[in-house]
């Protein structure tokens, strides 16, 4: 489809025919519609609210969408609104008050209360002037359904997915709805299983995230809830596939049972239903991922992988030309690829094998123990008391260490990272630059529970060296919990003459009864590069 | 003594200088040379003694790789792959460790470059080892690129400008200006005499640092002697190489190493007087023009190549430890540690007192499990004289892990007490591990608190000390540690887990997949990230 909404008929790579389409195509099917030979197929695209059927590659008919049921009160608002009999006002408040009541209105009330201006207002009703309210819905998925018999040139029907939250079964030659069952929700996909005459299954997975089943016509109890979003829905011999958004393949049984889970690597992007025909009649699971594998699944066990270049957005298998069996492969890049089976494929066995990875059979390199480790311990053994007492000994004379360290830490402030314990401030200093002008950079965090207000900052250095933007600034405000910037402009004076430390103290507020600074960090400065290098 | 002393003014000054020049008293030889150039400016003997005395006196091995500039990290332009194999690259390492030999990043700690820690510090180690541009360099690294290898302190501009200034501080450090005007010289007379030549060459790189007339010198006497000495070409290539032109550098490297061979092979390099100081046979030249030409290919971040060279360079002069050394290296900086560690005991089999081989084996062991051998390894280093404050920490940390209890905290408060402003904050947050390993966790606390006071910029104290912190119960100041670590450090993923995982337990989802993402850049096998991962992805893809 291109996207100039119109259809395009390649044969091989020439391009056979192209069909203007009025609206964006959503799903497109072929199906033979009449009993009659030569069974050719028939097109049916799916566009908007219509379904456009084509025969001999030309239109043939145009099947409209059945109008949905309108909520009487609100199609008697309109009716006296357009006959002048209600104003614009009450109107909109009835509107409302269906509204709030839960009655899902049309597209047209909705815009109607939307427009702010009373003249658009009723410039809008004029608008629609003598045209009933009707409801119109599109399309969402589509589908077909043999009539009768299981064979490939049998004469199926077209299954619509609606917006409205309906799913409507066509007669075969697709003028008129034959089913119109209500789920209630919209149809994002829909699989099917059977034939109409003899009894099917319908699977939808709503945009709910849910699948809801219906069987024989009759919407059925059973909604399975899955975990995330589903991306693919495919119908297998027994079971249903779901691909859900989480990169997991749920596979369920009619009555609504867990069968079994496929848990992949990465995302799914597309999903479809492998149906090999000759002699061996095999019906397997496409899956492409967004890591460029297209992977076909047996039931649960993988078949085979191959990998595309380019994310893969749309998968089809079936007969292309002579050959029964063709995968056919559309990428982002909006390339075509395709591919046949083999007759020798064998679609029985696992591709990669089954059973205990690879790694189990590999033991981890644990380094041996060496003789030496053997007399270490045997030392260990002999002398532990002894060992024990020196430890013992070493570490509390390392406690000792340390602690006087962390005092010092604490107190003196000589590193570029201070903190105290009794108003729980942190300040770490750090230099940019290559000199002579730096840039000093102090990140200061409050991490005890009170906001400190008004803190004076000064800042310390030889003034034969370096020359600060600012000596001293205050803070306003500390909040617990955030983490402050605040750059200074420092220039060193005469680069040849080395460099030094600077020195940042953090006073306490005013008022307090302390004048001891609060905390202190010092930086020592690299040397600078000179001025007219 | 007495008659010596008498004799001494008879001595003839030039022999005198000569004899210092070879005792390597070179501040006395320029003492004596400087009078007598004085007196005859014009003594050509003289002026030879002294710009040798004077190179040699500023002599400096550069066949490491030196720190690498802000210009040279953000201007590359040598870049060869913007996305290479893994293997290939210096910057893009194999990554499983499975199959190399390596231990996990887990294991064996990273340093700020993204490459395993090396049992060695080189200058090379710390910082960014080439000029690929990986995924580190961008305008987010500007900041990265502006600070220095150690804290507190700021890369220079450029490699070359730093020579620059090494070179006005040796000359503003002679008494009455340069010896040589450098820019009054007729280079064009002087390549013209060979031997002069040399020196003076050899003067302008080591002495003046000033590349660029020492380039027109070398191309001015290339051309003399008709392309055909290596020795020029050399020369020249390390002229280019130290003025950022590698390609041109990595030519002339080649052309010396052809001409070289060929004139070994034709019986020994002649210029046995020759200034280089290294060129006294052949051989000895042709490794050095091999490690230069090395040292060019992986700041090329071509490191197969550069393993080539070595390779085919053995096969000429086998047994040489710094080429072996070199393989070495180029096998660790790959993370192919099997191999790096066979060409290290190689090296210690033809020269069993290598510091580098030796501290280099004993950090793999001991990385590896094998404490016990790595404890080997550090007491022959200390037994060959080597006492500082990385190796009683090491040995420290060696004794505690092979359950050695009675000399660890020893060894650590040795290392404390010979330590310096760069050492100590990794030695006390080795402290801090051993406490967290015995159990002492508000030692631990307070060891990690000192090394951040020391370093604000050491990212795994920063790390620790949040878990400290979490296991308080503090989870915000937790939280406000792992975001300073993370600031600080891109390499240790730690940080970005732990961060990511109190953020999960905070219900803060977001901010939980955006920082396990970032653990997984730099450790793209961390299991428990990928599970975090996966339950991240659980609860957004969750209905």
């Amino acid at each position: 489809m291109g996207s100039a909404a119109a259809g395009r008929i390649w044969k091989g790579t020439q391009k056979a025919s192209e069909h203007p389409l009025l609206d964006t195509p959503v799903a497109i099917c072929s199906y033979i519609s009449e009993n009659t030979a030569p069974r050719l197929p028939a097109l049916a695209v799916a566009a908007g609210s219509h379904v456009y059927i084509y025969r001999n590659l030309r239109p043939y008919y145009k099947f409209v969408l059945p109008a949905e049921n309108v909520n009487t009160e609100e199609q008697e608002i309109w009716q006296k609104v357009m006959e002048g009999e209600m104003v614009m006002g009450d109107a909109v408040a009835q509107l409302t008050r269906l509204q709030d009541a839960g009655v899902v209105l049309q597209t047209r009330s909705l815009q109607l209360m939307n427009i702010g201006d009373p003249e658009a207002k009723m410039a809008f009703v004029e608008h629609w002037q003598g045209q009933p309210l009707v409801a119109t819905t599109v399309i969402t998925c589509m589908d077909t359904i043999k009539q009768a018999i299981d064979e490939p040139d049998a004469v199926s029907c077209l299954v619509i997915g609606t917006e409205s939250g309906r799913v409507l079964i066509l007669n075969p030659a697709g003028t008129a709805p034959v089913k119109n069952i209500w789920v209630g929700i919209t149809p994002a996909m829909i699989a099917i299983q059977g034939e109409l005459d003899v009894g099917y299954r319908i699977t939808v997975a709503g945009r709910d995230g849910k699948l809801y089943h219906i069987r024989n016509g009759e919407l059925q109890q059973t909604i399975i809830q899955l975990e995330a979003q589903p991306v693919g829905l495919v119908r297998l011999v027994k079971h249903v596939a779901v691909g859900c958004m989480n990169d997991v393949i749920h596979a369920y049984q009619p009555n609504g049972t867990k069968s079994w889970s496929i848990y992949l690597p990465c995302h799914i992007l597309a999903m479809q239903r492998m149906e090999v025909t000759g002699q061996r009649m095999t019906k397997a699971l496409l899956v492409a991922l967004s890591n460029g594998e297209v992977r076909v699944y047996n039931e649960k066990l993988l078949v085979s992988v191959h990998t595309v270049n380019f994310p893969v957005t749309a998968l089809w298998f079936g007969r292309y030309g002579r050959e029964d069996n063709t995968l056919l492969t559309i990428t982002k890049t909006g390339m075509l690829d395709i591919k046949m089976l083999p007759r020798t494929a064998n679609l029985e066995i696992g591709a990669l094998g089954g059973g205990p990875p690879p790694e189990q059979e590999i033991p981890l390199a644990v380094p041996k123990k060496t003789r030496l480790y053997v007399e270490q311990t045997q030392r260990e053994r002999e002398q532990a008391a002894d060992m024990h007492r020196t430890f013992q000994r070493d570490l509390a004379k390392l406690r000792l260490t340390t602690a006087r360290a962390f005092v010092k830490v604490l107190t003196d402030g000589q590193g570029a990272a201070a903190f105290t314990t009794s108003t729980n401030l942190s300040l770490s200093l750090s230099v940019a630059g290559l000199g002579p002008r730096f840039r000093l950079t102090l990140l200061l965090r409050n991490e005890g529970a009170r906001p400190l207000l008004d803190v004076p900052v000064a800042l310390r250095a030889d003034p034969s060296l370096y020359a600060l933007a600012k000596a001293q600034f205050t803070i306003p405000l500390l909040v617990p919990g955030l983490q402050y910037t605040y750059e200074v402009a420092v220039t060193a004076v005469s680069p040849e003459a080395g460099s030094d430390a600077v020195t940042v103290l953090l006073l306490a507020p005013a008022g307090s009864h302390s004048s001891a600074p609060l905390l202190q960090a010092t930086l020592k400065m690299p040397i600078s590069e000179p001025e007219d290098l | 003594m007495a008659a010596l002393q008498q004799q001494q003014p008879t001595l003839n000054p030039v022999w005198l200088a000569q004899s210092r020049l070879r005792r390597r008293k070179f501040d006395e030889c320029i003492e004596v040379c400087t009078n007598i150039l004085d007196k005859n400016p014009y003594d050509q003997a003289v002026w030879y003694l002294k710009t040798r005395a004077l190179t040699l006196k500023n002599w400096i091995d550069d066949l490491e790789i030196e720190e690498e500039g802000v210009a040279d990290v953000l201007m590359d332009e040598h870049q060869v792959a913007q996305v290479p194999r893994p293997g290939t690259s210096l910057s893009r390492p194999l990554t499983s460790s499975g199959g190399s030999g390596a231990p996990s990043q887990a294991v064996r700690p990273m340093t700020g470059s993204g490459r395993p820690l090396t049992g060695f510090a080189r200058p090379a180690t710390s910082s960014r080892p080439t000029t690929s541009a990986n995924g580190r360099v961008g305008t987010a690294s500007l900041q990265q690129a502006l600070k220095g290898s150690k804290p507190g302190t700021a890369r220079p501009v450029t490699t070359s400008g730093r020579f620059v200034r090494l070179g006005t501080a040796s000359l503003a450090s002679e008494p009455g200006g340069p010896f040589i005007a450098v820019d009054r010289l007729d280079l064009r007379k002087y390549a013209a005499r060979p031997l002069l030549a040399r020196v003076l060459c050899d003067y302008l790189i080591y002495t003046e640092h000033n590349m660029k007339r020492a380039l027109e010198l070398c191309a001015l006497a290339t051309q003399v002697s008709e392309y055909q000495d290596w020795w020029w070409k050399s020369r020249l290539g390390k002229c280019y190489y130290q003025l950022g032109l590698l390609r041109d550098a990595e030519r002339q490297f080649k052309s010396a190493l052809g001409q070289g061979q060929s004139a070994t092979s034709a019986g020994g390099a002649a210029l046995g007087l020759g200034p280089g100081a290294n060129g006294l046979n052949g051989g000895a030249v042709m490794i050095s023009c091999v490690l230069e030409l090395c040292k060019i290919y992986l700041r090329m971040d071509q490191p197969n190549t550069a393993l080539e060279q070595y390779t085919s360079a053995l096969a000429a002069h086998p047994g040489d430890s710094s080429l072996l050394l070199g393989i070495a290296r180029v096998y660790d900086a790959l993370r192919e540690a099997e191999k790096a560690v066979s060409f290290y005991k190689n090296v210690l089999f033809h020269d069993a007192s290598n510091v580098e081989a030796i501290a280099c084996l004993a950090a793999h062991h001991f990385y590896t499990d094998q404490p016990e051998i790595a404890l080997r390894y550090y007491r022959r280093l200390l037994q060959m004289g080597v006492t500082n404050a990385e190796l009683w920490n090491n040995l420290g940390l060696c004794c505690f892990y092979a359950s050695q209890y009675d000399m660890c905290l020893g060894c650590f408060d040795r290392a404390l007490t010979l330590a310096d402003d760069n050492a100590l904050p990794d030695i006390w947050y080795n402290i801090g591990q051993t406490a967290v390993g015995i159990g002492d966790l508000a030692l631990a606390y307070q060891a990690f608190k000192i090394a951040i006071s020391l370093n604000p910029n050491h990212a795994e104290a920063l790390n620790n000390l949040g878990v400290l912190e979490y296991r308080k119960g503090n989870d915000d100041s937790a939280a406000a540690l792992f975001r300073s670590g993370q600031r600080e450090g891109s390499h240790v993923f730690e940080v970005f887990f732990n961060g990511a995982l109190l953020a999960y337990k905070a219900g803060d989802f977001q901010v939980s997949f955006e920082l396990v993402n970032q653990a997984l850049e730099a450790y793209p096998e961390h299991t428990e990230s990928h599970e975090l991962l996966k339950q991240l992805k659980a609860h957004f893809t969750m209905l």
